[in-house]
């Protein structure tokens, strides 16, 4: 038994406000740098240079004065999953010709090729979680929006449409809320009514599930489409136009934050590169 | 022209917006019979396409592919969600839903709109289906087997299997929903009340 | 018109205006000329669907009015799109929803996406930002996300942004419509400080409180233009009602009459040991165990008999929200327990849904829940979940329809977007009647209405009470108020108990009650 509160879910928010020079980095810098470490961590297998990666994570949410047990919270929810990737790959591993058994239990034979595997995809998840739960702990929404704006800037002369895409991120995280609100509004009204409606769906089956789900579904986008119409009234009314516009409190890079920007797209290329001739060596 | 900028911003932010929110609470995937969840999370996509046209529709398609992406690494419900810890499964996929839901919606569009709707909704959802799992038989055909405990080379039978068990109810609901949604938005209500049939 | 209006300094003019929505027949506008001069305080009032807000929205192109009828400062046609950013940049409009009319995500960046638009530099800007949040009391929450600013607060953020961009004429949709009264009262000084500043006000209300502060009242009925005066003459007139306005609002004789006899009524039933509701030290606190946590309500220990009508009041944020969606199991006590007819909310075994069709709750300004395409349907829903099928279900959906005066045969097929304010709300109050309900929990029954629509759904409730149903609505309107047997009076969590009989000013100002509503209300009262 538990309260409709749809705003337990939001996903912003984890912002924790510090007054470190991770916090005051430019967001722009902030954003290249996760988006490489992604690309390195579903690019590249090598275990040492996971694991560097999250030591690296660690450090800086260190410097940032987040508490670890912040960022270790928000792997509990993988700790399941990882303990069944764990059994699958006991159960179906295959030692090939080359492989060297560690423990024999029985039929079980637990091999370094399968450590191997085991421990780069369990490094995968956690270095994942962690890069995203620092960003999210540094960065704010508005941040964000700032840093996306600024990395599309040099293509903004080319078409008015840049900047609107800009404008739509921005909105984007504005309507969350608002959407959010909307689900619980058009949720409490149909429970008040009798509606069976339960957050608990898995357990309900397919069929009743799709009971409480359809008569809410349309509603809340046709309701969110109306909100949105009423905010595109009020960007009118205050002359919103995509060219021709200033910008306040426009980022501006300091000169060590340029580099840094530079080496956040340079850097996972020069790895991604080395990692691939080695193996072709 | 300003005007109708501002409205495919809102129009689109807000499709984004209810992409998050389907994807943060659930809402967007339905559990099905066998322990597989269909999705509506395409949804949004073939509305924005149909209102606003192909980058509209990529746009919300990237988000719902961003999402689709976030929730697989940070909160999976199964081994197989593992595998869209890859933004060529996850991600690539979903950028053509939009496109093609609006070639379809436009190509059909003029005569009879409501079927140009529902064809959109159905080629949008199709998109989606064929794209995903193709992707994910080229990328991890040999992780999949693994994941399901199958032989590798059963899998493009099993994907095939997955296309007609989810694709089908995925794409019904698509175009139920679809037709509701864009035909509220629009105004338009045709026909009598339920209630009429019980008198 | 009584002003001799010199051409050089008329803002607005409005030369037979007419207007008709794409896709529908009726006028939204019919012939309607008016000319606005600089620095005047107008107000537009009618009643929902009079075509106010139409009127408002045409002057500043958001709809289309037709080529020529409307000139701006002498030269501008809103009709015409290269006009449009002249005309915007001298008429601002603030709209009726906070929320929905802000862009931004904190608070100075809101101010600044205005001043954006018109390519002002950065250092201007700055002045401009300070200068405005400064005059609104928004210093403080500069850097503040917006959503986290109360409804009155991001009202004036909204007003602030207007502002800055340094307008002639600033139009306010309804602005008050969704503020509790001191968030309402700060906003109505700020117009009146604004206009003194020579910034010419539209006031378009359908309070006739708010009206009455302005210096020309301009009165729409049905798309036409009725009535342009000043205030006291429009009070004055006999034929008010025919327009569904009325003078500043007094609590008529005849209904406090009939609340009276209510009362000997629930005389008999509180004899009977039942109570509808009680609750025994009950705490909720919203987003529990997250960084969001907010305090709601603290140890709240209330009863409400069964057959009575009750009103909480308090401002916004007071928690009474909180209450009544405890009461209908929405939201589930944190600590203590309520019992519900006789049934606990804490007991595990307990079906939630048969407790909450036994007293549905009518949310804040419902019409915004409505769901289903059609009229007939969305009153079906609450009779169709508590199994009713066929005839006896038509039934149920007629007489609820009935009821609230929206005929079944001419209501069934209409679409619930369609229809006018006054009749979505009267819907939503339809689709809970059907249920036959024990109880019924009200949050606002009258917001944003007009005072004619307002009362027609008041009386709705009190007709309910007298078939011995159990009333509780919260409300900001401390009139309303005055209709239940007993107040509850929230503030900061805590409710206090005030009996229709007693004399409670001085209680109530003792106990911290500091929303100045309620004391205004207690002071008029005794």
């Amino acid at each position: 038994m538990k309260s409709i509160e749809f705003f337990r879910n939001i996903p912003f928010g984890q912002y924790i406000d510090n007054d470190t020079f991770l916090h005051r980095l430019s967001p722009a810098v902030k954003i290249v740098w996760v988006f490489m470490i992604i690309v390195l961590i579903t690019g590249i297998n090598s275990l040492v240079i996971l694991l560097s990666l999250l030591i690296i994570t660690f450090s800086l949410a260190l410097l940032a004065r987040i508490n670890p047990n912040f960022i270790l919270r928000g792997l509990l929810p993988i700790f399941g999953i990882v303990v069944f990737i764990i059994i699958l790959q006991l159960l179906f591993f295959k030692p090939t010709g080359a492989d060297i058994a560690i423990i024999t239990l029985g039929k079980l034979v637990i091999t370094k090729n399968l450590i191997v595997t085991l421990a780069g995809i369990i490094l995968r998840f956690v270095d994942f979680m962690t890069v995203v739960t620092l960003f999210t702990a540094i960065t704010t929404e508005a941040d964000t929006v700032q840093g996306i704006e600024y990395l599309m800037k040099p293509f903004s002369k080319y078409s008015p449409w840049v900047h609107a895409f800009a404008m739509t991120i921005n909105i984007t995280f504005r309507f969350v809320p608002i959407v959010i609100g909307e689900l619980e509004l058009i949720v409490k009204a149909q429970v008040s009514r009798g509606s069976s409606f339960s957050e608990k769906k898995l357990f309900t089956g397919p069929i009743k599930a799709i009971k409480d789900y359809l008569p809410l579904i349309v509603p809340v986008i046709v309701r969110s489409l109306d909100k949105a119409m009423l905010l595109g009234d009020a960007m009118d009314a205050r002359c919103y136009r995509s060219q021709g516009r200033t910008r306040y409190r426009a980022l501006k890079h300091t000169y060590m934050e340029n580099i840094l920007l530079y080496l956040g797209f340079v850097l996972p290329v020069a790895v991604l590169v080395v990692s691939f001739v080695k193996k072709i060596a | 022209m300003e005007t109708k900028m501002v409205r495919t911003i809102v129009i689109t932010a807000v499709l984004s917006a209810l992409s998050i929110v389907f994807a943060v609470t659930s809402l967007g995937y339905i559990p099905w019979f066998g322990g597989i969840s269909i999705t509506i999370m395409h949804i949004p996509v073939i509305v924005a396409a149909i209102l606003e046209g192909p980058i509209a529709g990529t746009i919300v398609g990237l988000v719902f592919g961003l999402t689709s992406l976030l929730k697989a690494a940070s909160a999976p419900t199964g081994p197989v969600d593992l595998l869209f810890v890859n933004p060529l499964v996850s991600v690539l996929p979903r950028l053509f839903i939009g496109v093609v839901a609006w070639l379809i919606f436009t190509a059909f569009n003029g005569k009879i709109k409501p079927l140009a709707v529902a064809c959109s909704a159905f080629f949008g959802t199709a998109t989606n289906t064929i794209l995903v799992l193709t992707m994910l038989g080229l990328t991890s055909a040999i992780r999949l087997a693994e994941v399901i405990g199958i032989n590798v080379n059963a899998v493009p039978k099993t994907l095939i299997g997955i296309a007609w068990a989810n694709g089908v109810p995925e794409a019904i609901g698509s175009i139920v929903i679809t037709l509701a949604v864009v035909f509220g938005y629009w105004g338009i209500t045709k026909g009598k009340a339920k209630i009429a049939k019980e008198e | 018109m009584k002003q001799t209006i010199q051409s050089n300094t008329v803002l607005i003019d409005i030369k037979k205006l007419s207007f008709v929505y794409p896709e529908t027949d009726a006028y939204a506008l019919r012939d309607v000329s008016l000319a606005i001069t600089r620095g005047e305080y107008v107000a537009i009032c009618g009643a929902n669907g009079s075509g106010k807000t139409t009127l408002g929205r045409c002057l500043i192109g958001l709809c289309k009015p037709p080529v020529g009828t409307i000139t701006i400062n002498g030269t501008y046609d809103p009709a015409s799109e290269e006009n449009l950013f002249a005309i915007r940049t001298t008429i601002g409009m603030v709209f009726q929803s906070p929320q929905d009319q802000l862009v931004a995500s904190i608070v100075e960046e809101e101010v600044a996406f205005g001043l954006e638009n018109l390519g002002i530099p950065e250092e201007i800007m700055e002045y401009r930002i300070t200068k405005v949040l400064d005059t609104l009391g928004l210093a403080e929450v500069r850097k503040r996300p917006c959503r986290f600013l109360s409804a009155g607060q991001q009202q004036r953020l909204a007003i602030a942004s207007v502002l800055a961009m340094e307008p002639a004429c600033i139009i306010f949709d309804e602005a008050t419509a969704m503020i509790d009264p001191s968030g309402r009262n700060s906003i109505l000084e700020i117009m009146d400080e604004l206009n003194a500043q020579g910034i010419t006000i539209v006031h378009i209300t359908h309070d006739m409180q708010e009206a009455a502060r302005a210096r020309r009242v301009i009165v729409m009925n049905k798309g036409n233009m009725v009535f342009d005066g000043l205030p006291d003459a429009l009070f004055a007139l006999p034929h008010l009602k025919e327009w569904r306005l009325c003078p500043p609002f007094k609590p008529s004789k005849e209904k406090k009459h009939a609340v009276i006899n209510n009362d000997a009524a629930n005389k008999k039933i509180t004899q009977a040991p039942d109570n509808a509701f009680e609750f025994h030290d009950v705490s909720f606190n919203y987003l529990k165990h997250t960084v969001f946590e907010t305090k709601a309500l603290e140890n709240i220990s209330i009863t409400i008999p069964r057959g009575s009508i009750t009103a909480f009041v308090g401002a916004t944020g007071s928690g009474k929200s909180t209450a009544l969606q405890l009461m209908n199991l929405i939201l589930i006590p944190g600590k203590g327990y309520i019992k519900i007819f006789e049934t606990c909310s804490n007991d595990k075994k307990i079906s939630l849904r048969k407790i909450r069709m036994r007293c549905p709750l009518v949310i804040q300004i419902p019409e915004r829940a409505l769901f289903e395409n059609f009229a007939g349907d969305e009153v079906a829903y609450g009779p169709r979940m508590q199994g009713y099928k066929g005839k006896a279900l038509v039934e149920r959906v007629k007489y609820a329809m009935e009821k609230v005066g929206l005929p079944y045969e001419l209501y069934r097929d209409r679409n619930p977007r369609k229809l006018s304010g006054g009749e979505r709300r009267k819907l939503a109050l339809a689709s809970v009647i059907a249920m036959d309900a024990d109880a019924y929990l009200f949050d606002e029954p009258t917001a944003s209405l007009d005072p004619c629509s307002a009362m027609e759904i008041m009386n709705l409730i009190l007709e309910l009470a007298e078939q011995g149903k159990t009333i509780v609505f919260a409300t900001h309107n401390m009139h309303y108020a005055d209709f239940a047997d007993t107040v509850f009076c929230f503030d900061r969590g805590h409710a206090t108990e005030y009996l229709k009989e007693q004399k409670t000013c001085a209680d109530c100002v003792t106990a911290g009650v500091n929303t100045h509503s309620v004391v205004e209300f207690l002071h008029e009262k005794y």
